[in-house]
Order: structure tokens, then C-alpha cells, then sequence
């Protein structure tokens, strides 16, 4: 069977004017539906490139990406924009919410062009953000900012949900508040979650761990019995 | 609201002076655009609405013969015409002062400006209309400034060797109101084939003055002509209909009026012959009677001489008898003289014998009487006795007796005594008469000889002054026989030339002229074409400027926004839509702006280039005509190049995967630049100079904005100030170095040649004069692609010191020209519009009709006027005519009012002066006409200013938010805010002084192409740009660029340097 999500020897090369950097080497690996994945290594691994290129925001130079049996890796620039917008949901580091809009209209932002999308409301209260739902995103604490960038990204109904380093910019509490908030969803929606981290506690709570060294697949491990978030000590 | 759409919207609030800079842009270009581009349309219709609010004909017609009523009422009687005036229109000349004018004497019939029929309205300034036959209105003075004012009066002269009462009732009429007229837009009113050959002013008078058989010219007006505007081609449709018809009209009646003028010329003509003839018979009778009276009288003297010299003889015939007749008497007299002695001899002798007898016989008878006298006593006594008284009376007897013996015997012997007495006395009384007649005799000889010969001389006199006379009336004779036969004969020439031009004589023809042949209409059109052409060259260039700073905005802003677009993108937004938002940002600054633009641009601009062109041009205030589809091209075209630029500055940030946008924008890489390569150079620079040095020429995108943006600015404000320069300097260049006299001295056209002579002698003698130059000045025409184009033709009489009152050079060689007799020297602006050098040959008509080649042996710099420099034997060869002064240059010792005045007054009295100008009055003149184009050199320098200001700004904005970073690094590092500016402001003012010098080249090329769009026909503007413009230009430059670094200081100040220094990563 087929898996949900298939890396087949791809490869990322960045060409800046005369210079190469290869970023990743010949990646393998497959992810299955409803899978909470936590993919971690050190910094300039090759992490982040992995989860640009599956969430259809940067595209590979060799090898097949399969999602859901589309050939993602063949998708045209239009075919990616419509990808990304109906079947991905990522959310930042930096949480990147645009500073004009209210919590409210930054995930309708999301919401109004994508074709199930969940009720705002209903997203917002869920992330405990119900009564901040009109201020501004300048007005709203890291934690805060990080949650409705979440919640953006589940109103949007996705098949997968794209996190990179979701808690790098938040302190201890407030990060595992958030990660909870990922593995129920995870969990209650049946959403693929694949969360990127150079935090090497935090891969208790994934499915499935991958481990990622020099632009290749170190190693994948399969946790029978993921922790929940709250049992984490780091 | 789709959130999307609520982003925008807020970003406009939020980043408004993005916002307003691309606004103010838009607006700026859209207000040059489409306020330059307008002011055509707009000055068109303001023309064509006075054109019809004053009833400007549609038609002139004119004709070689004039009109009759006859053609006036065949002309009324052709279809769709609205109005018809026929008119009277005639140049005279007058004075005012010592300066004659032509003028164009204008027939009204009415003033109602309510009747169809009075076309060409008269539009009145002050004053009133006239009223009464003898009063006038006069053109309105502003540009003319001849002196007259309302209250004077204008005496006309005839112009020509008809008199003005064959054409006009009277000759002097009063002011009482100055008017302009649609006819004349400018002071341009045509040439005359009188006075100076151009008219000078115009006036309107009653037609009743005119007394003439024909009008002049008829004015139509079409029907349903004034639906459109005069300036399109539906307006000629509609008259060139009515054009055709008149064309026929003016065929038929030409043949009419040919058959009439034929008819009556050649009655005339017989009756000339007749005269002709009669004269012949009554001078040949004349003179054959003069002849004979001559011959009689040379008879009448002939006898007279003959009469004189038988009057000479016979005096001296009668002198001579007489001379015998007096010797005669003298001769008797002598005899007599002889006979009286004798006689005497005789008395003596008797006196002697008697005389004692009588002595003693009166002594006796004195005795008796006494005894008488006794004796009668005694008888007395009565006692006496008759004896005694008888004896008494015998006594007595005796006694009485004796007495009467006594005294008979006295009385003989006395009367014996007396008898010789009485004869010596005859004697001596013969002799004494006859002495006295001789002496009369000889007396009244003497007269009459002396009397005679006085008659005689008188007489011979008198034969003298006849012969005299005769020989003189013999000579007046032959005289007047030449004379009269010279005449005859002229006389004769005359009538025959009269018989071949009548037998010539061309058909009378009709000239149906539409507005496209009125000079007015023309001109201003050619004024609203010179515009034109600057239209299109200012709003491309502020359109590139536009389209700079949208770029450069916009630019800073994409790549502000760089991760919130990767947020985008990985949202699932297409590129479209992202690339939206900035669209519709600039697209709602730009429509915006290009509203504000179009309605300031379209009121501002056409309101100040109309009120500058009406300095030279008379109409009344502008009207602006609506013009939605220029507003819309103009808005169009700059909001296009807004989204144009938006779309570039985007596009590249669109196309790199989100990935890419996330992180922030890879620096641009390091490089040496050349600079660097000079080591020797490299190693003295110190660190901060090596960072601007890199700076300046690794960002070549923002090197290149500013650059362009800076030298738009300085050579806007180069070609301002050279405008003022060229314009300025042609005032003193034509007045002062080429027109080297200060006065002109011009004779009528039928001077005598004594009188003329006459004003040289008190030229020569005059102290109030340094030099004087004569030189003959005439009329020609050049056709001037297409166009009949005015030139004067001046003949030096010596041309050896012409130069010295004509600087004669070549403008760009500073070479000297000379006349010499190979051909002529050309002015400079007459050479360009012909496209003619030294050595090409050019076609001018002189004033006879001849058309002739002339050779161009120099072009020398003029800048007012077409004229032709020649020698007397060029002007020979070329017209077979002699030269004639019939002017003179003249230079002043001392110049000023009262010299002029003076100096004016003395040569004015004299006959055979015609006119003396003044140049100084001139140039004063004109140097306040031009002076006033200072306005659009306002405008440039204004817009200059704002365009340097916006540009400046802008960049200055965009080099900050780009190296905020940078900055505040330099500031954590401990940089002073001053060292902070000047490690910015260094960068700025390199370029400000690179783009201000290369703007001070370009604006030598503005300066060029603006003078020759904006010039007008006769006169050339200088190309001179004073040095001192050019550094004000780059002062004025760096001050903006100044202003702008101030203000911006404050923003440098306040770069925070932790928040700028944050990291993404």
C-alpha cells in the first residue's frame, strides 16, 4: 500500500549566481495519514528544506514527492499555488501574521479562499484566543500570535499541517501549550502534523521521528507509544 | 470585506507618506501632462468663442476691382449665408511726433452687436464707440505705445499719389475709445503697400466717411458655422460649401464687372484722346500765336529803331537850324547893339540940345504962371475998370499965350526928347528881348537837345529791353514748345500705355478667403502648435521621472514585505492576487493623484501658458473647455506607468518560491569596483570615503535614479534661466551691438533731390551728430515654404564704414562679414527658415514684381527682423536700378529724451523727411513685451524645485529603510548622529553634484529645444546661456537637495537600533 506521503531520492540543490549548496542529498521517506511526525537535526540539517518542499513552497531538483497519490513534485507553479492552498497548512517560526488584519481576519485570510474551511470562530475559540478576536496581532503576545497562526492554518482544513519550529521563539509553558494544541488536533481531526525541531525531547511525542543529518535520512523511528505533551521534560 | 481587500486598505492608512509620495508623483505628472496638453484646446476654444462672440467672418472676400452694390446683393442673394457686410478698409499714413505709422482706416456701419450683419465686431477696452462722423476709435495702445491716447486727433495723409479726398470726406477724426478686434489677435496687422510696408495700428470710422465708388472687401458669415468650432475640420466642411458657391458667384460677376470696367475705361479713354487732341490743337494755335506775336513785335522794334534813328536825324537837323538861326540873332542883335549906339549918340545929343530949353522955358513959364495966376487975381477983383480988365485980359492973353508957346514948346522939345528916349529905349528893349529870346532860344535848345537825348536813350533802352524780351520770349518760346511737346508727347505715351494696359487688363478675379487664409487664425494656431510640440516633450519626462520614483517606492516596499509575501504564498494565494495588492495600492494613489493632478494641471497650466502668449496677443480672458479624454489619456498613461512600475518592483519577489521569500533578501554580493583597481588612489581613501565610493557604485539602480532625477531637476532650471538670459539679452544685443545708430531718418516717397540734399548739408553740419550713413532701404518678398514672407533689402551707399553702424558677424564664428558686390548678407533666422548658407542662392520678389536669385555671401546674427545686406552694384545688378538714398543712419552724440526730441523736431520741419525713429523707445518697448515670458521661467523653476524635492525625498526614504540595518549598526558601534548623517548625506550630495553637472549639459539641449519651439516667426531668441545660470542652477540644485537632507535628518536620528538589528533567523 501506498503511503500518504512519499520522498523518493530527492534531491535540493540552491544555485546562487556562481555558488551551489546542495541542501539535501537523496531523501527518503514515507508518512502515513493521521501521522503526528516530528523531524529534528541539528541547524542547517536540511529540516526546514524537507518541509519547504512537501508543503509545495520550494521545489526539489531530483527525486518524486507523492502526497495523497499526486505527484506533487511535478506540479507546475499554478498546480503548487493550488496545492498549497487547498491541501497545506504551515505555520512559522516567526509566526508571519500580516500586522494590518485582527486575529479574526487573519485566519478569514485564510479562510475565504480555500474550499472546506472550518468555522473562524469556532478555530479561534479553540485555540483560547475567542475574546482576543478583534486585536491585532501587535497587540498580542508571542504565545498568542503563535496559537492564531495555528489556528489559521487548521480554519483552512488541510490535509497536511506544516509546523517549523512552531515553539522556537516561545518560552517552556506557552511552547507545550502550543505543541498540545498540535497533537490534539492531530489526534481529534485525524490531520497529518509534522513538526520540525532541533529540541531532541520533543521527539517523544511524535508517531514517527525522523532524523535528518547533512541533507540525508539519518534514521526513522516508529514510537508505539507517543507521550503526550504535557509529560515532556525539557 | 475579504480580509484580503481590509489588508490593503489598511496598508494605505498605515504607510501613507508611501502613499502620498506616489500620489504627489502621479499628481505632478498627470498636472504637466495633461495641464501642458490641455492649454491647446483650451486656448483653440478660447479663440473660436471670441471669434464668435464678436462675429469673426467666415469669409473674406476681396477683388481686384473692389465691389459694387450690384456684386453685394448677387452675393447675398447665394444660399446659407447668415450675414453679409460689405466694408471699407484702406491704408493711410499719420504722425504722431516725428514717428509716422501706417494706418488701416476701418469703415463701421453700426455697432449693434445684436445685427448678423456686423461682422468683425469691434471689442471695446475704454472709452466709447463713435458717434458723430468726425470722431474715431483707435486699436488699444498696450502693445504699440505710439502716443496715441482718447482725446487726440488723428490727422490721415494719403500713403500714395492718390489724394485722400478721392477716398475719404475727411481727414482728421478724435479719439474717443481704443477697441481690439478679433481680426487682429496681435500687432500683427498685414503689410501695406504704403509708408514703412507694414500697418502699424488701425482705426474705426464711421463708412459714411468713405466716399468711395467701391467697397473694399465683403465680410460673410456662414449659417450653422458657429455650431462648431473653427478649429476642426467640421467648420470647413459646413463653410466650404458656401466657399464653392461665392467662387461662382465671384466668377460671374468678375465677367459683369470686366464687360463694365472695359466699357467705362474706354470711354474714358476716348474722352483722354479727345483731350489729348484738343490740347495738341490749342498748343500748336498757342504757340503759332506766340509765334507771331513775336514776329510782330521784333517788326514793332524794328520800326522803333528805325524810328529812333530818323528821330536822331531830325533832331539833329533841327539842332542844327537852330544853332543858324540863334547865330543869326546874335548876329542882328550885334547889328541892333551897333544902331543903339548910335541912337544914344542921338540922345545925348538932344539931350543935350534940349535940354536947357526945356529948362529955360519951364523956368518962363513957371514966371507966366505965375503972372497968370496974378493977372487972373487981379482980374478977379471986381473993382476993376473994363480998361484995366481989358488990359488985364490982354496980358492975360499974352501970357497964356506965351504959356501955351512955352509949354508946346516944352512939349516938343519932351516929346523930341522922349521920341529918342523911347527909341534907345525900343533899341535897348529889342536888343534886351532879343538877348533874352536867344538866351531862351538857346535855353530851350539845350533842353531840347538834352531832352531829346534823354528820349533817345530812353527809347533805346526801351528798344533794348524789347529786343531783349524778344530774344528771351523767343527762348521761352522754344522752351515751352519742348515743354509742351515733352508733355504731348508723355501725354501720348500715356494714352497708349493706357490702351495696352486696358487691352491687358486682367480679368478682375475674387478672392473667397476662409479663415485658413486669415492671418490671425493662423498665427494663433501656430502658437497653439508651438506648444504642442513642448507638450510632448515635458510629460514624457515626467513620466519617466513618475515612473522612477513609482519604482523605487514600490520597490522598498515589495521587499519590505518580502516574508509577509512568502505568508502569502504559502496561504495558497496565486501570484496574481498578491501582486494585487500592490496594484491596487499604487492604482488608488495613482487615481487619486491623477484626479488632483488633471484638475490643477488643467486650471494652472493653460491659465498661466495663455495669460504668458497674451502679452503678445489681445484676447480676453481663457475658457476652459472640458476634456475628458485628454484627463483620461494623461490619468491613463501615469497610472499605467505606475502599475507598470509596481508590476516590475514586484515581479521579482513573485517569482522566487515562499520558501526564499521567508528568509530575508540575500545582500547583494560584495565586489571591488574599479576604483578599487587604482591602489595607489584606493589606499589614500579613508574608511568612511571607501564605504560611499563602493556604495555609489555597487546600488547602480539607485546611482542611476538619483542621477536622472537631479539632472531633470538642474536642467529645468538651466533651460529657466537660460530662457531669461536669451530673451533678455536680444533687447541689448539687437539694439546695442548690431544696430550700431541710434536713429533712423526716412524720406517720403516723392522727395526732391535738392531736398534731400538739402537734409544731408544739415545732417553734415549738425553738432548734435557724430556720424550718419545713407543707405536705400526697400521692400522685397521670400517665399517661406509656402508662406509670402516679408524681407527688407538695404543698400549701402558706402559700404566701406557700414560696419561701423551695422555689426555685420557671423553669430557662432564671431567672423566679421563685408559687403561686397558678389552678393548679399542674409540674417540669421531668415537663413534658417529658408534652410539657406553662404554660397546657396535665394529667390526674393522685389517690390516691382521682378523676381530675382541673390546670392548669400554671409548669414549674420540678427534677432529681429528679415533683412538683406547689399552694395549699390549688387542691387544694380540685380534690379537694373540706381541707388537713391532714401534713408539715413544716424548716430547721436549724446542720447536721451531731449536730444531725440530735439534732433526730431529739426529734420520733422524739413520737406522731403518722412519720418525719424528713435531706437531707444524701441527697445524699451519691446524689452517689456518680452520681459513678461519671465512667468513660464517661474513655472520651470517651481517645478524644478517640486520635482527635485519629490525625487530627493524619495530616494532618501528608500536608501534609510534599506540600510536601516546598516545604520544601526554604526550607531550601536558608536557613530555620532552627525558622523551617522554624513555617512548617508555623502552618497546623496556625490550624486546630487554628478546628476547636477550632467543637468547642466542637459539642460543646454532643454534650453535649445524650448527656444526653438517657443519662437516666433520674425524674430530669433538668442541661444545664450550666462554662465552665472549655470551656477545657479547647481546652487539652487544643492539647496533643494539641502532642504530635503534636513528633513530627512530627523528620521536618521530616529532609527532604533535594537528593533532594526532583530534578526529574522
Amino acid at each position: 500500500m501506498s503511503s500518504y506521503i512519499e520522498f523518493q531520492d530527492v534531491k535540493k540543490i540552491y544555485r546562487m549566481g556562481e555558488v551551489e549548496i546542495p541542501a539535501l542529498a537523496g531523501v527518503n521517506f514515507t508518512i502515513e495519514k493521521g501521522e503526528f511526525v516530528v523531524i529534528a537535526g541539528a541547524s542547517g540539517a536540511g529540516k526546514s528544506t524537507i518541509l519547504n518542499i512537501l508543503g509545495g513552497m520550494d521545489s526539489c531538483t531530483g527525486g518524486k514527492i507523492y502526497v495523497d497519490g499526486n505527484l506533487v513534485s511535478d506540479y507546475n507553479e499554478k498546480e503548487l499555488t493550488t496545492y498549497r492552498r487547498y491541501d497545506i497548512g504551515f505555520v512559522f517560526q516567526f509566526y508571519n501574521l500580516v500586522q494590518n488584519l485582527t486575529v479574526k481576519e487573519n485566519v478569514e485570510l485564510a479562510t475565504q479562499i480555500c474550499k472546506h474551511p472550518l468555522d473562524i470562530d469556532e478555530t479561534i475559540a479553540a485555540v483560547g484566543l475567542a475574546d482576543r478576536k478583534n486585536n491585532f496581532p501587535a497587540q498580542l503576545s508571542g504565545g498568542e500570535q503563535q496559537r492564531v497562526a495555528i489556528a489559521r492554518a487548521l480554519a483552512k482544513n488541510p490535509k497536511l499541517l506544516l509546523c517549523d519550529e512552531p515553539t522556537g521563539a516561545l518560552d517552556y509553558n506557552t511552547g507545550k501549550q502550543v505543541l498540545k494544541l498540535l497533537q490534539d488536533t492531530c489526534r481529534e481531526r485525524g490531520i497529518c502534523v509534522i513538526v520540525i525541531t532541533h529540541n531532541l525531547a520533543l521527539t517523544a511525542m511524535g508517531d514517527k521521528v525522523i532524523k535528518v543529518r547533512n541533507g540525508l535520512i539519518e534514521s526513522i523511528e516508529i514510537n508505539e507509544n507517543p507521550m503526550p505533551v504535557e509529560r515532556i521534560e525539557y | 470585506m475579504k480580509a484580503y481587500v481590509l489588508d490593503i486598505i489598511r496598508e494605505m492608512r498605515h504607510s501613507f507618506g508611501r502613499f502620498f509620495s506616489i500620489m504627489a508623483i502621479v499628481a505632478i505628472g498627470t498636472a504637466f501632462f495633461a495641464g501642458v496638453k490641455a492649454s491647446i484646446p483650451d486656448m483653440k476654444y478660447t479663440a473660436d468663442q471670441y471669434y464668435k462672440a464678436y462675429n469673426l467672418m467666415d469669409i473674406r472676400l476681396v477683388s481686384t476691382m473692389g465691389f459694387t452694390d450690384e456684386d453685394v446683393e448677387a452675393i447675398r442673394a447665394v444660399d446659407g449665408l447668415e450675414g453679409v457686410m460689405p466694408a471699407y478698409s484702406m491704408d493711410f499714413l499719420t504722425h504722431y511726433d516725428t514717428q509716422q505709422y501706417v494706418v488701416k482706416v476701418i469703415g463701421l456701419s453700426g455697432d449693434d452687436r445684436n445685427d448678423p450683419n456686423y461682422i468683425n465686431q469691434m471689442r471695446l477696452v475704454s472709452g466709447r464707440m463713435p458717434k458723430k462722423s468726425d470722431e474715431c476709435v483707435i486699436e488699444e495702445q498696450e502693445l504699440i505705445k505710439s502716443g496715441f491716447a482718447i482725446g487726440d486727433t488723428i490727422r490721415l495723409e494719403s500713403g500714395s499719389e492718390d489724394a485722400l479726398s478721392d477716398t475719404l470726406k475727411r481727414d482728421t477724426y478724435r479719439i474717443v475709445g481704443t477697441v481690439y478686434t478679433p481680426d487682429y489677435l496681435s500687432h500683427e496687422k498685414g503689410t501695406s503697400t504704403i509708408g514703412s510696408g507694414k500697418v502699424d495700428l488701425f482705426i474705426g470710422i464711421d463708412a459714411d466717411n468713405y466716399c468711395s465708388d467701391y467697397y473694399s472687401e465683403v465680410l460673410v458669415t456662414v449659417k450653422g458655422a458657429k455650431a462648431y468650432n473653427s478649429y476642426t475640420d467640421a467648420y470647413f466642411d459646413v463653410v466650404n460649401q458656401v466657399s464653392a458657391a461665392l467662387e461662382q458667384v465671384g466668377q460671374d460677376r468678375s465677367d459683369i464687372r470686366y464687360e463694365q470696367i472695359q466699357t467705362k475705361a474706354q470711354e474714358a479713354l476716348a474722352e483722354k484722346e479727345a483731350q489729348y487732341e484738343e490740347a495738341r490743337a490749342a498748343f500748336e494755335t498757342e504757340i503759332s500765336e506766340a509765334q507771331s506775336q513775336l514776329e510782330s513785335a521784333r517788326d514793332e522794334i524794328l520800326l522803333g529803331q528805325a524810328q529812333l534813328e530818323s528821330g536822331k536825324i531830325n533832331l539833329e537837323s533841327t539842332v542844327a537850324l537852330s544853332e543858324m538861326q540863334i547865330a543869326q540873332n546874335e548876329a542882328t542883335i550885334a547889328q541892333y547893339e551897333i544902331q543903339l549906339e548910335e541912337v544914344v549918340a542921338l540922345q545925348k545929343q538932344m539931350h543935350e540940345q534940349y535940354e536947357p530949353i526945356i529948362e529955360q522955358a519951364e523956368a518962363r513959364l513957371k514966371e507966366q504962371q505965375a503972372q497968370e495966376a496974378r493977372l487972373q487975381a487981379q482980374l478977379a477983383d471986381p473993382a476993376l475998370s473994363q480998361a484995366e480988365k481989358a488990359a488985364l485980359e490982354t496980358q492975360l492973353q499974352l501970357v497964356q499965350r506965351e504959356i501955351a508957346q512955352l509949354k508946346s514948346t516944352i512939349e516938343n522939345s519932351e516929346k523930341a526928347v522922349v521920341t529918342v528916349d523911347e527909341k534907345v529905349a525900343t533899341f535897348e528893349q529889342m536888343i534886351a528881348d532879343g538877348k533874352r529870346q536867344l538866351e531862351e532860344a538857346k535855353a530851350a535848345l539845350a533842353a531840347k537837345k538834352a531832352e531829346s537825348e534823354a528820349q533817345f536813350a530812353q527809347a533805346q533802352k526801351q528798344l533794348d529791353a524789347a529786343q531783349e524780351a524778344y530774344v528771351n520770349g523767343k527762348l521761352e518760346l522754344e522752351k515751352n514748345r519742348t515743354l509742351g511737346e515733352q508733355e504731348l508727347s508723355l501725354a501720348a505715351e500715356k494714352l497708349a500705355q493706357g490702351k495696352e494696359q486696358l487691352s491687358s487688363l486682367p480679368e478682375p478675379t475674387w478672392y473667397v478667403l476662409d479663415r485658413n487664409s486669415h492671418y490671425s487664425y493662423r498665427d494663433y494656431e501656430s502658437v497653439t502648435e508651438r506648444m504642442d510640440g513642448i507638450a510632448k516633450v515635458f510629460p514624457v519626462f515626467f513620466l519617466l521621472v513618475c515612473a522612477l520614483v513609482c519604482l523605487t517606492t514600490m520597490t522598498r516596499m515589495v521587499d519590505e514585505q518580502r516574508s509577509m509575501i512568502g505568508t502569502y504564498k504559502a496561504l495558497g494565494y496565486s501570484k496574481v492576487a498578491i501582486a494585487m495588492k500592490y496594484v491596487l495600492y499604487a492604482l488608488v494613489a495613482g487615481i487619486v493623484g491623477s484626479v488632483i493632478g488633471c484638475l490643477i494641471g488643467m486650471h494652472l497650466f493653460p491659465s498661466v501658458i495663455f495669460y504668458a502668449w497674451n502679452l503678445m496677443y489681445n484676447l480676453p480672458d481663457l475658457q476652459f473647455e472640458i476634456q475628458i479624454p485628454l484627463a483620461l489619456q494623461a490619468s491613463l498613461s501615469v497610472i499605467a506607468v505606475t502599475i507598470a512600475a509596481t508590476i516590475f518592483a514586484c515581479y521579482h519577489e513573485l517569482v522566487e518560491v515562499p520558501a526564499l521569500l521567508m528568509r530575508p533578501k540575500a545582500p547583494k554580493n560584495g565586489k571591488k569596483i574599479m576604483l578599487e583597481r587604482l591602489s595607489f588612489l584606493w589606499s589614500r581613501f579613508s574608511f568612511t570615503q571607501k564605504v560611499t565610493a563602493r556604495n555609489l557604485f555597487r546600488y547602480k539602480k539607485r546611482f542611476f535614479m538619483t542621477v536622472i532625477g537631479i539632472s531633470g531637476c538642474t536642467a529645468l532650471l538651466v533651460a529657466g534661466f537660460g530662457i531669461q538670459d536669451s530673451i533678455a539679452e536680444i533687447v541689448d544685443k539687437q539694439y546695442e551691438e548690431i544696430m550700431q545708430y541710434d536713429s533712423m531718418l526716412t524720406f517720403s516717397a516723392d522727395s526732391t533731390y535738392q531736398q534731400r540734399d538739402q537734409v544731408e548739408t544739415k545732417l553734415k553740419e549738425d553738432k548734435q551728430i557724430k556720424a550718419y550713413e545713407g543707405i536705400m532701404q526697400k521692400n522685397a518678398t521670400v517665399n517661406d515654404d509656402g508662406e509670402e514672407t516679408n524681407v527688407t533689402l538695404i543698400i549701402a551707399e558706402d559700404s566701406s564704414d557700414f560696419n561701423e553702424f551695422v555689426l555685420m558677424q557671423n553669430r557662432r564664428s564671431k567672423e566679421e562679414l563685408h559687403l561686397n558686390s558678389d552678393g548679399a548678407i542674409i540674417t540669421e533666422k531668415l537663413s534658417k527658415n529658408l534652410g539657406v548658407s553662404v554660397g546657396d542662392n535665394v529667390s526674393i520678389t522685389l517690390e516691382n514684381g521682378q523676381m530675382k536669385e541673390v546670392k548669400i555671401t554671409g548669414v549674420m546674427e540678427n534677432y529681429v527682423g528679415h533683412t538683406l545686406y547689399m552694395t549699390p552694384g549688387y542691387y544694380k545688378e540685380l534690379s537694373g536700378e540706381r541707388t537713391v538714398v532714401n534713408a539715413y543712419y544716424i548716430q547721436m552724440k549724446e542720447v536721451s529724451d531731449e536730444t531725440e526730441a530735439a534732433l526730431g523736431s529739426r529734420y520733422m520741419e524739413l520737406d522731403g523727411v518722412s519720418s525719424m525713429s528713435f531706437y531707444s523707445g524701441v527697445a524699451k518697448s519691446f524689452e517689456d513685451t518680452i520681459a513678461s515670458i519671465s512667468f513660464v521661467v517661474y513655472v520651470l523653476i517651481g517645478a524644478a524645485g517640486l520635482l527635485a524635492f519629490v525625487v530627493l525625498y524619495n530616494l532618501t526614504n528608500v536608501n534609510i529603510s534599506e540600510r536601516t540595518r546598516e545604520i544601526a549598526t554604526i550607531k550601536v558601534l558608536g557613530f555620532y548622529p552627525k558622523e551617522v548623517s554624513s555617512y548617508v548625506y555623502r552618497e546623496n550630495i556625490v550624486l546630487t553634484l554628478i546628476g547636477g553637472l550632467c543637468g547642466l549639459v542637459l539642460g543646454i539641449a532643454l534650453h535649445a529645444l524650448i527656444m526653438n519651439l517657443a519662437e516666433m516667426p520674425e524674430v530669433m531668441f538668442g541661444r545664450n546661456i550666462e554662465p552665472l545660470s549655470f551656477v545657479y542652477s547647481m546652487i539652487l540644485t544643492l539647496v533643494f537637495a539641502m532642504i530635503v537632507n534636513i528633513v530627512m535628518y530627523r528620521r536618521l536620528r530616529q532609527i532604533p537600533m535594537v528593533e532594526s538589528l532583530k534578526s529574522v533567523e
